[in-house]
């Protein structure tokens, strides 16, 4: 006797009214209604050039302190600064200076400069007094210049090498970097390609070093 | 300037008609009369016709590395001679974040399209969903060398093994002191579920994002 198979999952799913690429808010189990921003940092065509909605830049940096001994020049002591949480820069539009996106809901999409690859910028001033500082700088723009310049790297040594205090042993490369992540591109009369469809998550490390000889 | 787009239909007047009531998005792409249009979330999850189906999304990776300089101590007629010292600390450029775009079912399968309107890849089978990445030390400054999305579990999953404390040269990039357990891993996360049967069950809905740390050191003169 034949065995009935039961039907494999998509015919007994059910039917949602909307075809695979389209979402829809209209699951209103309780007024009012889903209403959310689309994800971050999606790219669309406007009005002379791309558009972009909001989306965040979130950054952290943790930092290992080392302690050479002054006549020595070998490690004493190490330690690390308090773990840090979060910290969130909410990108201007065009350039460092332009107008902050706007995180309400509804959306807003935020007009761009012009067509073209479209990429989130931050820059870092590690020197600044406050925390949240260090990252002084975070941008969407058209195009790829400035070209990123990371951090300069640090020798090995013994000699003291802080980046947040300027007056140490470091140079103006180990303190200002600059950075971006392509979210994707707009071109007239081209489809859209999105990269980068999250928040933006940048973490890292940093060496200090205390003490020494020289 | 900016324009609103996706309004309740009360606020503010003089937003567009997008065709699409709030909450509504859709991703038919038409560069002349644009209507709100996007991808879903990274990595959202469907039923495809014999297998998962999966929407764009990349990995994101960041690593830091730090170096220490150890010496061997030779004074002479010290008892401490023969024993090392760390002398020096250093550290590599400070990275940005890089990107890998995910390939299809394998480390060899086709890469995940990111044009839009968006394409869904469809997955060899229903079942847990996961974004697989390999690292390979040696290979800087790629280090991620594979990245895919697959369904179950069939890549076996090694952590790059950790460092036995030492003074002894010690370098993931050149090999210099290290095993081949050292020199890579492999990891996963779980994506999400399609089962045949079943409602979709979505985890990650983001971009995966990995940020780590490794050690260098060297034993010098």
């Amino acid at each position: 006797m034949p065995i009935e198979i039961t039907h494999a999952g998509p015919e007994n799913i059910p039917n949602t009214g909307f075809p695979e690429g389209r979402v829809s808010g209209a699951n209103n189990p309780a007024e009012p209604p889903l209403q959310h921003r689309p994800h971050a940092f999606a790219l669309m065509h406007g009005d002379g050039g791309a558009k972009v909605a909001y989306g965040q830049l979130v950054w952290r940096i943790d930092a290992i302190d080392i302690h050479f001994g002054s006549t020595s020049d070998v490690v004493e002591e190490v330690g690390q600064d308090a773990i840090a949480a979060f910290n969130v820069k909410i990108p201007t539009i065009d350039s460092s200076t332009g107008e902050p996106m706007d995180r309400t809901v509804p959306n807003t999409y935020n007009q761009l400069d012009g067509y073209g690859d479209v990429y989130l910028y931050w820059t870092t001033a590690l020197s600044e007094e406050d925390m949240a500082d260090r990252v002084d700088a975070c941008w969407v723009q058209v195009g790829g210049t400035p070209a990123e310049a990371e951090l300069a790297a640090v020798t090995t040594g013994s000699s003291g090498f802080h980046r947040f205090h300027p007056y140490t042993d470091t140079a103006e490369d180990h303190r200002v970097g600059t950075y971006r992540v392509k979210l994707g591109t707009v071109d007239e009369d081209e489809l859209v390609k999105q990269d980068h469809a999250s928040d933006v998550y940048w973490s890292t490390v940093l060496l200090e070093r205390t003490g020494g000889s020289s | 300037m900016r324009n609103d787009e996706l309004a309740p239909p009360h606020f503010p007047e003089d937003t567009p008609d997008t065709r699409f009531p709030e909450g509504h998005v859709h991703g038919a792409n038409k560069t002349a009369e644009p209507p709100l249009q996007h991808r879903p979330h990274p990595f959202a999850l469907s039923y495809g016709e014999n297998g998962a189906k999966v929407a764009y999304g990349q990995f994101t990776w960041h690593m830091a590395v730090i170096d220490f300089y150890f010496t061997t101590i030779d004074d002479g007629d010290s008892p401490f001679d023969g024993d090392h010292r760390m002398e020096r600390a250093g550290q590599d450029a400070i990275d940005g974040v890089n990107v890998k775009i995910p390939t299809i079912d394998s480390s060899t399968g086709d890469l995940m399209d990111r044009n839009m309107p968006n394409v869904y890849h469809e997955l060899d089978g229903y079942g847990d969903v996961y974004l697989v990445w390999r690292m390979v030390f040696n290979e800087e400054p790629n280090v991620v060398t594979q990245c895919y999305v697959e369904v179950g579990t069939g890549t076996t999953i090694t952590d790059a093994a950790g460092v036995t404390v030492d003074a002894t040269t010690y370098n993931r990039f050149d090999g210099s002191g290290t095993s081949s357990a050292e020199e890579e891993g492999t990891y996963r996360i779980k994506l999400g579920s399609v089962t045949e049967d079943a409602l979709v069950t979505q985890d990650i809905s983001s971009d995966v994002h990995w940020s780590f740390f490794l050690m260098e050191r060297a034993l010098g003169e």
